[in-house]
């Protein structure tokens, strides 16, 4: 059955259930209100006080076109996004960690390849996600393994009441097609929205040698990715409701080889998230029961990895007075991996956490959170996980505010199953790595229209787990002890004049993460900067509004990185420029967005890994037509 | 005062200039020294041909990189110098960058004909490439091969069927040696014919050969677990000796005169180490020269003085000098995967 077909069958599939659904659900409709979803950035800081959090302007991947989590995250923060070349294998990194040190949360669950400790955010469709929030630090107190560096919060919102309909069509440079349509029902007793996307791309672009003589077009980095959605919300009276979350994307990519040394290689990915999730409201709290199921598949050039997770968790939030909140939960992970890499091709583990927050509001000026977790696994053990957060209000006249902010916290990565049970070198014997971060901020608001938000850090991470040559093969140990310290920054202004809107805003990011400790005789890596960390990191963007048209310029920058640990050799800093620019019409109750994509305006010739060529400039069309009723 | 000051800048810039002419006269820069071929980190392809002066002690990381302003990407198994030109091997892009000897400066792309090639020898006028092929499903080579390659216009004009992973390539007299490693067979090729005319059945899995001063053939063998050196008798095509040595052997090599051999050996778990015989020994000593972790490739310089290329694992790696008696004379940075080291003096 052809890749297209297959497609053809899922949306179909998708569009049965939601009119299923729709008629079930929506015959009749009658009294109550569903209660307002609460903002998943309240989520995030309801027990994260003195930590930094950003929500992403949501105006940088709304009316622009198909766009992936990473190049979202590339544009709107100062995390340093690595990427193996054009629409390959991106990572992201906080505060100079590595791959594995950033987790990855999809309505509330951790994502990402279990046995391989990451995820890869090229995979990630914007379509589906509708608020992008990035916690920067370690928080494993609250999110669990993986969250070191920093964590991504990825969240749905109800959709609006009512029907709505929505298509969207691109074409780009590079024989590129994105195409994405989109259904919604929402009303008294519950929503459903199901979605589909179809996007693929020659991605035949000009590779440039890093002297920029032409090297002709790029071979073998073709790519298909397809999904689709399924959220349905149900009330259960006035007090409890039950949602389901469906998301599945498959892709096939030829892998993007280095420059001058081709090969031929193929990954397909597939990954298939659901979650059902219970809440019921009480009158001083809540209480939420989730069930997660992720199937994650990398078939490697027909070598198939298959991944099973089974997630429970059950959480109880308690508002024990005005000045004390409290949630207490638990939430198990029973994880299957079944690859021809491991010994009778199979291997499991499961990890139960038990955590306990409180945020506590002794005066109108102080805010504090305290965050405990403890998390057992079968194999190894895990560390107990505390943080400690307070906020203060400085000053507070008129519009201004002034805050200063500090966290201590404790946060560890537990090592993958590939670590564990590789055959050969795997080792069953690592520990868990293990970080310690502090870090003091300020933040000064002049209401909507300024803000700004510094924050430095200084954080350690030791038993970084290494795969080191053992002479007939690789194994994995707990070796790399590292220092990390820097400054985060971001400014924004936002001015309404008439019928003009401008927003101003830019981030930047120093980074200096260090091995501190010798490894092996003739070390000399000691105290220099880890490979692929920018120590300059940031953008700026400006955006216009005028009547029904937007204008978005945004600048991208990022310092030389080293390749190798003895920071011999480096690639070289860049900077990009990217444009867009939207016109909405809307009459009724139709709306037309036609949107028009620069990436890479100025042509500039840039690697962010080195050898691994980027496309110059390039271009996306597009119109997106939606019908709301 | 401004204007003084610029004339007396301009002045000093054209001195400067003059002298840097003066300076850079042939021969090329990399005339003579020793090149270290470091293979590169597979992800990255990133291999490099490394430079060292002993007069001076001036490292040149990626010599090509120098040459041309930017590196040639590849994952290098070994380089091999003939007459004017060099010619690097990359078994990653299947490839073989044909650069001139003494000035690193990029000459040509053999990229027609070649499928994991490993290493090369000159004979007959003609370059011999051994060619791994590509792995079947059970990780194993059974379609090598030998690529004879055109020197005059770099074309590869015909191909020599092998026994399986063939690997060293060395001419003596009139006849190429090639070491098919995943099999226990040396074949012996005559390069006015490009026919396998005979061969020997080694011990192990043939590796690397080194001609002693006497003419005779050193092949080293890996069996995985166990090691072996045999010694070839050319002129009769027999296995004069064999014997077992340490596990896991790499690299082998003769001091200038060729009394010596010197060869390094791996094995799990226990520290690696360089072994010196003379070219008359029967049996393999118990002591090594020098010992370590993470050796990965081995060199002898006309001094005797031993090159140890040590792998720091993905980070880069670290080159040792040692007297004969094993004593360490000084180090210096190499690239990643260090394997091999080519001398000229």
């Amino acid at each position: 059955m052809s890749r297209k077909t297959t497609h053809l069958i899922f949306t179909f599939g998708l569009l049965a259930v939601f009119i299923f659904v729709h008629i079930t659900l929506f015959a009749q409709e009658n009294t109550t209100q569903l209660d307002e979803v609460e903002i998943t950035a309240n989520q995030l800081t309801r027990f994260g006080v003195g930590a930094y959090i950003t929500e992403l302007d949501s105006g940088l991947f709304e009316n622009y076109g198909r766009q992936s989590l990473s190049d979202v995250i590339a544009y709107g923060s100062s995390v340093y996004i690595k990427q193996y070349g054009s629409g390959q294998l991106a990572t992201v990194s906080f505060r100079g960690t590595g791959a594995g040190h950033t987790s990855l949360q999809w309505n509330g669950l951790p994502v990402g390849y279990p046995f391989l400790g990451q995820a890869d955010l090229s995979l990630v469709p914007m379509e589906f996600i509708d608020q992008v929030c990035l916690m920067h630090g370690s928080s494993s107190a609250r999110y669990g393994s993986g969250a070191v560096g920093g964590v991504v919060d990825l969240s749905n919102e109800e959709p609006p009441e009512g029907f709505g309909i929505l298509v969207d069509q691109s074409v780009g440079s590079f024989s590129t097609s994105n195409s994405f349509v989109q259904l919604h029902q929402a009303g008294p007793k519950g929503y459903i929205r199901v979605g589909s996307i179809y996007n693929r791309s020659e991605n035949d672009f000009k590779v440039r040698s890093s002297n920029g003589e032409s090297l002709g077009r790029q071979a073998n980095a073709n790519y298909f990715l397809t999904g689709g959605l399924l959220e349905a919300g149900y009330n259960l009276g006035s007090t409890s409701s039950l949602t389901l979350s469906f998301q599945n994307t498959d892709a096939n990519r030829n892998l993007q080889s280095s420059i001058g040394a081709p090969t031929s290689n193929n990954q397909k990915d597939r990954n298939m998230w659901s979650s059902l999730h219970f809440k019921h409201q009480m009158a001083k709290g809540e209480f939420n029961l989730t069930y997660g199921h992720l199937f994650d598949r990398i078939n490697y050039n027909s070598s198939v990895t298959d991944s099973h997770q089974n997630i429970a968790q059950a959480t109880l939030l308690y508002d024990v007075s005005g000045w004390l909140e409290m949630e207490l939960g638990i939430n198990s992970n029973w994880i299957r991996v079944v690859t021809p890499n491991y010994e009778s091709n199979e291997a499991r583990e499961t990890r139960t956490d038990m955590f306990a927050s409180a945020t506590i509001r002794p005066t109108k000026r102080v805010e504090a959170s305290i965050n405990l977790r403890q998390s057992v696994a079968t194999g190894y053990s895990v560390p107990f996980t505390p943080s400690l957060g307070i906020s203060y209000l400085l000053h507070r006249k008129e519009n201004w505010k002034f805050m200063l902010r500090g966290q201590v916290s404790k946060g560890y990565r537990v090592p993958t199953l590939n670590d564990r049970f590789w055959v050969p070198g795997g080792n069953p014997d690592l520990n868990p790595e293990e970080s310690v971060s502090t870090e003091l901020g300020i933040n000064i608001d002049k209401g909507q229209g300024f803000w700004t938000n510094i924050t430095t850090y200084q954080m350690w991470v030791d038993n970084w787990i290494l795969w080191q040559d053992q002479g007939a093969f690789w194994s994995p140990d707990n070796v790399l002890k590292v220092e990390g310290k820097g400054v985060e920054l971001e400014i924004g202004y936002r001015q309404n004049a008439g019928r003009w809107q401008t927003k101003y805003w830019l981030n930047y990011a120093y980074t200096k993460s260090t091995n501190i400790e010798p490894r092996y005789a003739y070390d000399r890596t000691v105290g220099k900067q880890l490979p692929y960390v920018p120590f300059h990191n940031g953008n700026a963007n400006i955006q216009l509004a005028f009547k029904n048209w937007n204008l978005l310029l945004n600048g991208q920058f990022t310092g030389k990185r080293f390749i190798t640990t003895d920071n011999v050799t480096e690639v070289s800093g860049y900077a990009l420029l990217n444009l867009r620019v939207s016109k909405q019409l809307s009459w009724d109750h139709w709306a037309m967005n036609a949107y028009g994509n620069i990436n890479n305006a100025t042509n500039t010739n840039y690697q962010t890994i080195s050898n691994r060529a980027m496309p110059g400039i390039n271009f996306l069309l597009g119109i997106n037509i939606s019908f709301n009723k | 005062m401004l204007r003084h000051l610029s004339i007396y800048l301009m002045a000093l810039a054209f001195a400067l200039s003059a002298c840097k002419k003066n300076e850079e006269t042939p021969p090329g820069q990399f005339a003579h020294g020793v090149f270290i071929v470091n293979e590169g980190n597979y992800t990255d392809a990133d291999g490099s041909i490394g430079f060292y002066d002993p007069e001076d002690g001036m490292v040149v990381q990626d010599a090509y990189e120098k040459a041309n302003g930017e590196p040639v990407s590849g994952l290098f198994q070994s380089i091999y110098f003939n007459e004017d030109m060099a010619y690097i091997i990359d078994q990653l892009g299947s490839k073989i960058v044909v650069v001139k000897a003494e000035t690193f400066e990029y000459v040509a792309t053999i990229d027609e004909g070649l499928s994991t090639p490993r290493y090369m020898t000159v004979a007959n006028g003609k370059g011999y490439v051994s060619n791994w092929g590509p792995f079947d499903e059970n990780f194993d080579l059974p379609n090598s091969y030998i690529a004879v390659v055109d020197l005059s216009n770099f074309n590869v004009i015909n191909t020599i069927i092998t026994d399986k992973g063939v690997e060293g390539m060395t001419t003596v007299g009139d006849k190429v040696y090639a070491a098919a490693s995943y099999s226990n067979v040396v074949h012996v090729i005559s390069p006015q014919a490009d026919e396998i005319t005979g061969g020997f059945t080694t011990p192990g899995g043939p590796l690397q050969f080194a001609e002693d001063g006497t003419g005779k053939l050193w092949v080293l063998c890996n069996d995985f677990v166990t090691s072996s050196l045999a010694r070839l008798n050319l002129s009769n095509e027999l296995v004069e000796t064999s014997f077992s040595i340490a596990g896991g052997a790499k690299s082998i090599t003769t001091n200038a005169a060729g009394t010596k051999i010197y060869y390094m050996c791996t094995p799990w778990q226990t520290p690696d180490g360089v072994y010196s015989i003379d070219n008359t020994a029967t049996f393999a000593p118990l002591v090594p020269v020098l010992s370590g972790d993470g050796l990965y490739g081995l060199g002898v310089d006309s001094d005797e003085i031993i090159y140890i290329a040590k792998s720091n694992g993905t980070d880069n790696g670290t080159i040792i000098r040692y007297t004969l008696d094993g004593t360490e004379m000084d180090n210096f940075a190499a690239g990643r995967f260090p394997n091999g080291f080519v001398f000229r003096e």
